[in-house]
């Protein structure tokens, strides 16, 4: 309910005190407190310099904070957080939540900390005993926090790409109109597609059937699409490479070699699978990395 | 897209990408060629040595249009302000 950004410090009784007089709705309250370590890789440091992007650092808070509240029954919450320069032992930011019940404080005060620490532009530059500055890196464990976040179920819409198999391609359209803002309808020669960019999606109808038998899932962040949610890949949201695919999924059935077309970047090289049925093609860069799953699903007739 | 119009922008810089380009901030008329965020940092790249420099990792460089978070194929067709930073460090 409340983003601040200032060089003062803050008190957390006196900040607590504020977000909750007078309010006999709030059942719990929790609080996060980061402080400067007076460490940096193993060695001491004398000071710490924040940087921030007037701006956007209350635009994005704010941003974070209406996510957390979309999320969980939160009473009230407040973020401050500090700038300018700083010693070991000096608070840097303040977290509180408040709810009815303990458990929605909980979790929303550690996903607001989770989405600051990746979304909100900050930088810390440290200062070592002898004087000379390092601005600190990002951590990879921060942006893992957070990403379990955004593959949580978000709230509102699962979306089990299985269960649009076999409908009539407008008629799919027609219902994920309401509740999926960005949705693209395309048609190139025979082939019909329904693109979601922000679930990373798309539903494919071939050869003029008007009837949706097939669908990509996004694992990854590409330039056209988002990475698909854990609702949207299921059993295979945990896997990241070719090589944990096939220790899973057994020994590929066939390759799928990169296409060439003059006019666009060669397709993704991929290898074929048989699962449960389904084909299902499992795309990758040339670092092994998965890039997107495409599955055609076993139709009836073709049923072993 | 080459006859498209020149269009003035505000560029920020944060953290080292400020200290390596030694500038917090600038206007500048942006030819109508650059139409992405990418683009807009291969054009920054010929503008010198230090930007060559900043920019050297360009993929570690991440930016906002307007304020908000965006990938290196967004567009930049109306922007007012784009900003150029490391990965942040907040928290």
């Amino acid at each position: 309910m409340a983003v601040r950004v200032q060089e003062a410090d803050f008190d957390l009784g006196a900040e607590v005190r504020s977000l909750t007089a007078g309010r006999t709705d709030i059942g719990a309250v929790v609080t996060f407190t980061g402080t400067v370590r007076g460490e940096a890789r193993c060695a001491p440091i004398s000071a710490m310099a924040l940087e921030h992007y007037p701006g956007m650092t209350e635009a994005e808070l704010d941003r974070v904070e209406a996510e957390a509240r979309a999320r969980w029954p939160l009473a009230a919450s407040l973020v401050v957080h500090r700038v300018g320069a700083l010693r070991p032992g000096d608070n840097i930011v303040l977290v509180v939540t408040a709810s009815a019940h303990r458990h929605a404080a909980f979790e929303a005060a550690e996903f607001l900390m989770d989405y600051l620490k990746t979304r909100a532009p900050f930088w810390k530059k440290e200062t070592g005993v002898d004087g000379t500055g390092t601005w600190v890196d990002a951590r990879e464990s921060d942006e893992a926090a957070e990403a379990k976040w955004r593959e949580a179920p978000a709230p509102g819409s699962p979306l089990d790409p299985g269960r649009f198999v076999g409908r009539p391609i407008m008629a799919v359209l027609a219902e994920l109109r309401r509740s999926v803002p960005l949705i693209q309808y395309v048609k190139i020669e025979d082939d019909e597609f329904l693109k979601l960019v922000e679930q990373g999606l798309y539903f494919q109808a071939t050869a003029n059937s008007g009837v949706i038998d097939q669908y990509r899932m996004h694992v990854k962040d590409s330039g056209e699409y988002f990475r698909a949610g854990r609702d949207t890949l299921g059993a295979f949201a945990d896997l990241r490479t070719i090589d944990e695919f096939e220790a899973r999924h057994g020994a590929a059935e066939d390759t799928v070699p990169s296409v060439r077309i003059s006019t666009r970047p060669p397709t993704l090289a991929g290898r074929r699978y048989r699962i449960a049925g389904s084909i299902v093609s499992a795309l990758h860069d040339d670092d092994g990395n998965l890039v997107s799953l495409h599955v055609e699903p076993a139709r009836p007739h073709e049923r072993p | 897209m080459t006859d498209a119009p020149a269009h003035r922008l505000k560029i920020l810089y944060f953290a080292w990408v400020r200290e390596k380009t030694g500038r917090a901030a600038e206007e500048v008329e942006v030819p109508g060629s650059v139409e992405t965020v990418a683009d807009l940092v291969l054009w920054l790249k010929s503008r010198g040595p230090e930007f060559a420099s900043a920019f050297e990792r360009s993929e570690v460089i991440r930016a906002a249009v307007d304020q908000a978070h965006a990938k290196p194929s967004a567009s930049i067709f109306g922007a007012r302000e784009v900003a150029f930073f490391p990965p942040v460090t907040g928290g």
